[in-house]
């Protein structure tokens, strides 16, 4: 379920088409210590093509497999050591906790020891969605990973919109990117209609 | 309890047992490491005399659950120039412990698996080696035995982290443009790193070594995992023969520098990587670019900039030469560990354990359990 997501006119915010796993390129000037990249917007993915395979193994739970038939999803690449994943991932949960929209946090080659070291510590707050192991980076790889995180919205079983690099989540266009590629089910209250829920 | 002793590399310490070496006394660490104040020797490493280490790593699994393994990596590395393996012993109340090589990575290890239900998987191994400062006189070409077939197949290859196409040679030959020898190839791509790459302190570990990824972020910071395997690839990717040795620094340095020693008898945590290239005019040639990364960031009083006499010497000397003060493991890339079907290692540099079917994380050694101690033996 996607939502009530701000409604704006995004076609021009979407039009850039994402070039999965690059061909060689010149590296772009090295970042100094104090310069990291900042988040971007997701970008719409040309011609959208079937998503890859996705069935693995979950921390502490039952193998997750991507289906056709699921949910508008975001499948997120991770991993603790990538500082721009660390700063990412609150976001992406405060995302998810007000969008309602699925996500499925893929965790590149780390011992589930480290994983659950980190979302209980809490320095990136919970996980907000199951965490897959890539132990052998095989869903990277299928995925045209190439950097870390890396993001992929998929719809119907096909991949919309997707970013290498930090997403920035909070941008209403990251939203009203989602909304257009994926409009609510009529009947479906949103979460954000709902106000606070208190238990 | 079993002990056993591993006499398959024992001729490099020919003469050497347990009961003939002495460990110095621990006040001769302390007074090694305080022989030579900051100020008082340029660094610039030559060949020097052979030195004996002894390295401790005990390993004990906090939780056990199920089938209970463990590998830890001695040192299958050798290079009659600077580093000679020595014998490894263990005790442990393994089921079975028997030394295992991954026949395609090379990697040698000590592989230990304990009966299921074993309360408190324990084992404690010591491994030797005999280790020299080197250096090349680059100004000197000489006729070194060429790499066979075999070797410069294996040190030009990519790696699963280490790719030698796509933006990594696209980076290598933007960074050798106009650079007609080997030797200048080299020596730009270990400048290149030096002038575009730092320590970051926040990496865990030595870093992963992804270096495509690295490239690509444009951020490039890490570790010598990081910085050490870039510059390997960056060689690699130019057709010339190099390689990582994955290691742990064992001693101090005798030129003062505290960010490249061990400045303890515990060395937990200090594992480093170095790189060699194959120079045809000079052989394997030490190189440490991330090491001269390490001087910047960490040296005191810290942050130096690349000026600062103590990093113009490092940058000079690390190309070319290095002190002999670091226990070598191994030259391995995407290592598989014998007996457990789980995913290939990027590199062997921390002991590893399985428990409950997965991994252990070998970069917290405090949960883990493990330890590893260092002393220079007599011998």
């Amino acid at each position: 379920m996607v939502g009530s997501l701000p409604v704006r006119d995004v076609s021009g915010a979407v039009a850039l088409a994402l070039v999965l796993a690059a061909g060689p390129v010149l590296a772009a000037p090295a970042l100094a210590e104090a310069e990291r990249a900042t988040p971007g917007l997701l970008s719409a993915v040309e011609g959208h093509p079937p998503a890859p395979a996705l069935s693995l193994g979950a921390l502490d739970g039952a193998p997750v497999a991507l289906a056709a038939g699921d949910p508008p999803t975001i499948v997120h690449f991770f991993a603790t050591w990538c500082a721009p994943c660390r700063t990412e991932l609150p976001a992406l949960a405060d995302f998810v906790r007000l969008s309602g929209v699925r996500v499925l946090l893929v965790d590149v080659a780390e011992p589930a020891d480290r994983i659950r070291r980190f979302f209980a510590e809490g320095t990136a707050g919970a996980a907000p969605g199951p965490v897959l192991l890539d132990q052998n980076r095989a869903a990277a790889r299928g995925w045209g990973v190439s950097l870390l995180p890396a993001s992929f919205v998929v719809i119907s079983g096909r991949l919309v919109l997707a970013r290498e690099g930090e997403v920035d989540w909070a941008d209403p266009e990251t939203r009203a990117a989602i909304r257009v590629a994926a409009p609510p089910p009529q009947k479906n209250q949103p979460k954000e209609a709902q106000g606070e829920q208190t238990r | 309890m079993t002990t056993r002793r591993d006499f398959l590399k024992a001729g490099a310490l020919a003469g050497v047992s347990a009961g003939a070496a002495a460990l110095l006394h621990r006040a001769a660490f302390a007074q090694a490491a305080a022989q030579t104040t900051p100020a008082a020797r340029v660094f610039a490493p030559t060949v020097g005399n052979w030195r004996s280490f002894q390295i401790t790593t005990t390993v004990e699994i906090l939780k056990p659950a199920g089938t209970v393994q463990a590998w830890l990596p001695v040192a299958s590395f050798s290079n009659p120039d600077w580093f000679k393996p020595g014998e490894n012993t263990w005790t442990t109340n393994a089921k079975t412990a028997k030394m295992v090589r991954d026949a395609r990575s090379g990697a040698d290890m000590l592989h230990l698996a304990w009966a299921e239900g074993e309360p408190a998987p324990k084992v404690e191994l010591v491994s030797r080696a005999t280790s020299r400062d080197f250096a090349v006189d680059l100004t000197k070409p000489g006729k070194p035995a060429p790499l066979t077939a075999e070797e410069r197949r294996r040190n030009t290859a990519a790696t699963d982290l280490i790719p030698t196409d796509g933006i990594v040679k696209a980076t290598s030959d933007k960074i050798v443009a106009g650079k007609a020898s080997e030797l200048e190839k080299v020596h730009a791509i270990f400048e290149w790193i030096v002038e575009n790459t730092y320590r970051n302190a926040a990496t865990r570990g030595c870093g992963i070594g992804d270096i495509a990824a690295l490239l690509k972020s444009g951020d490039l910071g890490g570790k010598c995992a990081d910085l050490n395997a870039l510059f390997v690839g960056l060689v690699r990717a130019q057709g010339i023969a190099a390689r990582d040795v994955y290691g742990l620094r064992v001693v101090p340095s005798r030129f003062g520098y505290k960010s490249l020693g061990a400045n303890s008898e515990i060395v937990t945590k200090a594992q480093h990587c170095r790189a060699e290239v194959f120079l045809s005019d000079f052989g394997w040639t030490p190189m440490d670019p991330a090491d001269v990364r390490k001087v910047v960031l960490e040296e005191p009083p810290g942050k130096l900039a690349l000026d600062d006499p103590k990093v113009v010497a490092a940058r000079k000397a690390l190309f070319g030469s290095w002190e002999g003060n670091w226990f070598a493991y191994n030259t391995a890339h995407d290592v598989a560990l014998p007996g457990f079907d789980g995913p290939h290692l990027g590199f062997l540099m921390y002991p590893q354990a399985v428990s409950a079917g997965s991994l252990l994380d070998c970069l917290d050694p405090d949960n883990f359990k493990y330890t590893i101690r260092a002393a220079e033996i007599a011998v």
